[in-house]
């Protein structure tokens, strides 16, 4: 863009359009979007179609939680499915089975912030060079937001195009469905998932245990 | 086995139709989609009284049935915003028809969905005082006396409500049957909608109109209380019945606004064909609502032999919710 185009166009807030601010929008008017956006149900799709956010409480302190889920090897203990991990290179790549794809090889490596509480699984189906299935983690310290010892785990996945085309298809077992084909499973999938990991870290937690991950 | 039969439903609108600009605070009404969908409503005179209008009602249902006024033995009526706040409106009705009914009601509870709470009453009146027929009279006069005085009428919600009354006429006949009520009370929400005078009593000297009114922060738990109610009802009422929402053939509900219509169709897995409401002609018409719109179709033909027509609603603030479901034609 050009010195003067730029100029001229402002950059105030004001000049955005399309916002809800209670200065261009009277509170008597959001209102009445806010009750327009409430509905009394809502589709599977309308709540799941393009991201998958699930959440839990977990009886167990947030660094407990988070020093858990930032070993790779911990994956073996809660998910359904992801097991037989080896090192598949010096930078945290790992490699190992996702037997609910029978023979299917899946690559990850974790990717954390202790001080933030974040912890990333970047994973993919067949290939390591690009690791596209990421699943973001946030833990955050339920003293804080519900007001009780404990963790609140935040699990958020969005729907990467690769889910409807798998990019690498010659590098797919014969016959094995694409992962994408289950998007609409994930909530359920991963609902799961996350009672494994509250009710792995609530029992270790409550009877002193070892956090784990355990023989790995 | 009692038979709840709804032989007939006679409706009278006020002929004063009021439009949308009658009302005041324009931004926040034609801007805010909770006050959306109306084009014009009705008001009661306001030298009228319920009971005149359930008269007129009534002499209809007496000639197009033939019937016998004598053999009326029930009187049940729901008004919004009573006339006859001593006697009761029922009595003066019995009167007006020359009629000679036994049981008389006059409910003042049950609001939106008061229809279906006097169909209950009528049948435990059937099955313990062998009760052969009777008038089940809703009238909707709140728009016209409450909300259309120089001060109220500036209100936005005042162009929401809508006037109306309806009289069916019951009885014990194997035909239009209604079964599988469900009512449940919602004691925690009984004090949330009140009476407003700006201070004073509604029988004190005063020099503001009164308002029917619920606090701002209730509103929105209102919204969730009345989008979980009605379709907890409808769901409670299918699964008596042992059907599924979606083997409803038309829902009837009260219709407080446009946004809790879509709701409560959307919960019941409803299209809006099957959806019936007569809220843009004629607004929200409290506890006369459901039975005007039952009316309007039975008067146009929709239902055929068979049809499975649920009611259901929610009152007030959300104290109380009512379904139930009619089995159409002959049973």
């Amino acid at each position: 863009m050009s010195e003067t185009a730029t100029e001229k166009l402002s950059n105030l807030v004001e000049s955005i359009p399309n916002l809800y601010r209670v200065e261009n929008v009277p509170k008597e008017e959001m209102g009445g979007l806010v009750a327009d956006l409430t509905h009394a149900v809502y589709t599977h799709d309308s709540l799941y179609g393009d991201y998958c956010p699930i959440l839990s409480y977990i009886n167990c302190p947030p660094d407990k939680v988070f020093d858990y889920m930032a070993d790779p090897y911990c994956l073996m203990e809660w998910t359904y499915s992801m097991r037989e991990f080896k090192k598949a290179d010096d930078n945290g790549l790992i490699v190992g089975k996702d037997k609910i794809g029978n023979t299917t090889d899946i690559y990850f490596k974790v990717v954390a912030n202790k001080e933030a509480r974040v912890v990333d699984y970047h994973c993919a189906w067949d290939q390591g060079e690009k690791l596209w299935m990421i699943y973001l983690n946030r833990i955050v310290d339920a003293q804080l937001v519900l007001n009780k010892p404990g963790s609140v785990v935040f699990w958020q996945n969005c729907k990467h195009p690769f889910y409807n085309d798998n990019p690498f298809p010659e590098k797919a077992p014969a016959g094995r469905p694409w992962v994408g084909n289950f998007w609409n499973m994930f909530y359920g999938g991963h609902k799961l998932e996350l009672e494994n990991l509250k009710n792995i870290l609530e029992y270790r937690h409550a009877n002193n245990l070892p956090i784990g991950p355990i023989n790995k | 086995m009692i038979n709840l039969c709804i032989k007939d439903i006679e409706v009278y609108l006020p002929e004063n139709v009021i439009t949308n600009d009658f009302f005041g605070e324009e931004l926040l009404r034609t801007k805010n989609k909770m006050f959306l969908g109306t084009k014009e409503r009705r008001h009661i005179g306001r030298d009228d009284k319920a009971s005149d209008h359930m008269h007129i009602c009534a002499q209809r249902l007496i000639e197009n049935n033939n019937l016998n006024v004598k053999d009326i033995d029930m009187i049940v009526t729901n008004v919004s915003c009573p006339d006859e706040v001593f006697t009761g409106s029922g009595a003066v009705l019995n009167k007006r028809i020359n009629g000679n009914a036994r049981h008389i009601f006059d409910i003042h509870n049950t609001g939106c969905v008061s229809f279906i709470y006097m169909l209950d009453l009528v049948k435990t009146y059937m099955m313990v005082h062998n009760v052969k027929s009777a008038l089940v009279c809703n009238s909707q006069t709140a728009a016209g006396r409450v909300f259309a005085q120089p001060d109220t009428r500036q209100l936005a919600q005042a162009c929401i409500p809508g006037d109306g009354t309806s009289v069916a006429y019951i009885t014990n006949e194997p035909l239009n049957t209604v079964n599988h009520i469900k009512l449940e009370n919602f004691p925690d929400s009984a004090e949330d909608m009140y009476v407003n005078c700006g201070g004073a009593k509604y029988w004190e000297a005063r020099t503001t109109s009164g308002s029917i009114d619920f606090t701002e922060e209730k509103s929105s738990t209102i919204m969730t209380r009345g989008n979980s109610l009605v379709p907890k009802m409808i769901y409670d009422a299918c699964a008596s019945a042992k059907i599924k929402t979606t083997q409803i053939s038309y829902l009837i509900t009260n219709q407080p606004n446009p946004i809790f219509l879509r709701n409560w169709r959307e919960a019941t897995l409803l299209p809006p064909e099957r959806h019936l409401d007569t809220f843009e002609k004629y607004a929200n018409l409290f506890g006369a609502g459901i039975p005007i719109t039952l009316a309007e179709n039975m008067k146009k033909g929709t239902f055929k032999n068979g049809d499975i027509i649920c009611l259901a609603g929610f009152a007030h603030a959300g104290d109380f919710a009512a379904a139930c479901l009619i089995s159409w034609g002959a049973n």
